[in-house]
């Protein structure tokens, strides 16, 4: 254990250990629970733990953000249906009000024929609201979430300082976010 | 780039730490990690920024997928070979009935005899001799290996649409 933590950590472990913030915010998100909360601890280590032990399925140029923070959706998912369980299991103990919003929130995991016929329309509908936006937002957004660029990198592209690269990519998000949401 | 908005971040700079883009000044990064409103916010934009990108990647896959995939074209060949098999099987017949038939379509009152020593003529013509046999039970086996082909290239027409 000693040498295991010892050991000089990697380009993949540095740059999921960098993403320990934002996995944190994830996770308490999910949980509706402050980051200091130990379920929100406990959700980032274990997200920490699939990560490193899945790493080889982590495909070639996919970038890891979307990957990992996929990783902890799941986890924290995982976290508040054992909470929403335990409360169940101690009807007495429990404050209905703290609980519902979670439990409301948790979809089923396993999609149904229904799930999947209106996720393909989904994805139709997205992919045709992607070729309405304006120009410079779907290049941005294209580049960042198909072409897996950074921010930098998109600047470079179009020739653009970052905080215009953010604009447009805040924006693109946001239209397409509502699109998904509409159902 | 607008970091701040009064007390807390700005919706663009809780994007970009929402994104990982290390773009941001490290004293709003700082805030971020002790500030639990930003935090949530920044937690809320990550999951939809995941969201978007998965149904983005899976869209472009979806797509690539449908203008890659083999397309199935209705089996004019096949049909058209099959009819043109038939026509070749029963033009023999059709030429030899034709100048019956045409006398027949003005013999209206005697119609109903006529229809059936045509049908005995026309059943005879083919049981005659075994070369008729052989004609008969060829050309049923290819229309019926016809059929067969052109039912299971309609039915991957149909799936493929």
């Amino acid at each position: 254990m000693f040498f295991a933590m010892a050991a000089p950590m990697d380009a993949f472990s540095r740059e999921a250990a960098a993403l320990r913030p934002l996995l944190r915010a994830v996770a308490a998100s999910v949980l509706r629970s402050s980051p200091d909360h130990p379920d929100v601890d406990d959700a980032v280590s274990e997200t920490m733990r699939r990560a490193l032990e899945g790493r080889a399925r982590l495909r070639a140029g996919e970038p890891l953000r979307g990957w990992i923070v996929g990783i902890a959706k799941h986890v924290a998912l995982d976290t508040a249906r054992s909470r929403t369980r335990a409360l169940k299991r101690q009807p007495s103990d429990a404050s209905p009000d703290s609980t519902r919003d979670i439990t409301d929130r948790i979809p089923d995991s396993k999609p149904s024929p229904f799930d999947r016929a209106a996720r393909t329309e989904e994805m139709a509908r997205l992919e045709s609201v992607l070729h309405e936006l304006p120009e410079n937002q779907r290049e941005a957004v294209v580049s960042f979430f198909i072409e897996g660029l950074s921010y930098v990198e998109i600047g470079k592209k179009l020739d653009v300082p970052i905080g215009t690269v953010a604009t447009w990519i805040l924006r693109g998000r946001r239209t397409l976010a509502q699109n998904l949401r509409r159902d | 780039m607008e970091i701040w908005d009064g007390d807390h971040l700005s919706e663009l700079a809780l994007s970009c730490l929402a994104d990982a883009q290390d773009v941001i000044d490290p004293v709003a990064r700082v805030h971020a990690e002790s500030c639990a409103s930003c935090m949530m916010r920044i937690g809320e934009m990550a999951l939809e920024s995941h969201d978007v990108g998965v149904a983005l990647r899976l869209g472009r896959e979806m797509s690539r997928f449908r203008r890659d995939g083999k397309v199935h074209r209705f089996p004019t060949l096949l049909i058209a070979s099959a009819a043109t098999v038939a026509v070749a099987c029963g033009l023999p017949t059709v030429v030899d009935t034709l100048p019956r038939a045409v006398t027949w379509a003005f013999a209206a009152p005697r119609i109903v005899p006529v229809v059936t020593t045509s049908l005995v003529a026309l059943v005879k013509s083919f049981s005659v001799g075994p070369s008729g046999a052989v004609v008969s039970l060829v050309s049923t086996f290819t229309l019926a290996l016809l059929g067969y082909a052109v039912a299971r290239a309609s039915s991957q027409h149909g799936a493929s649409r």
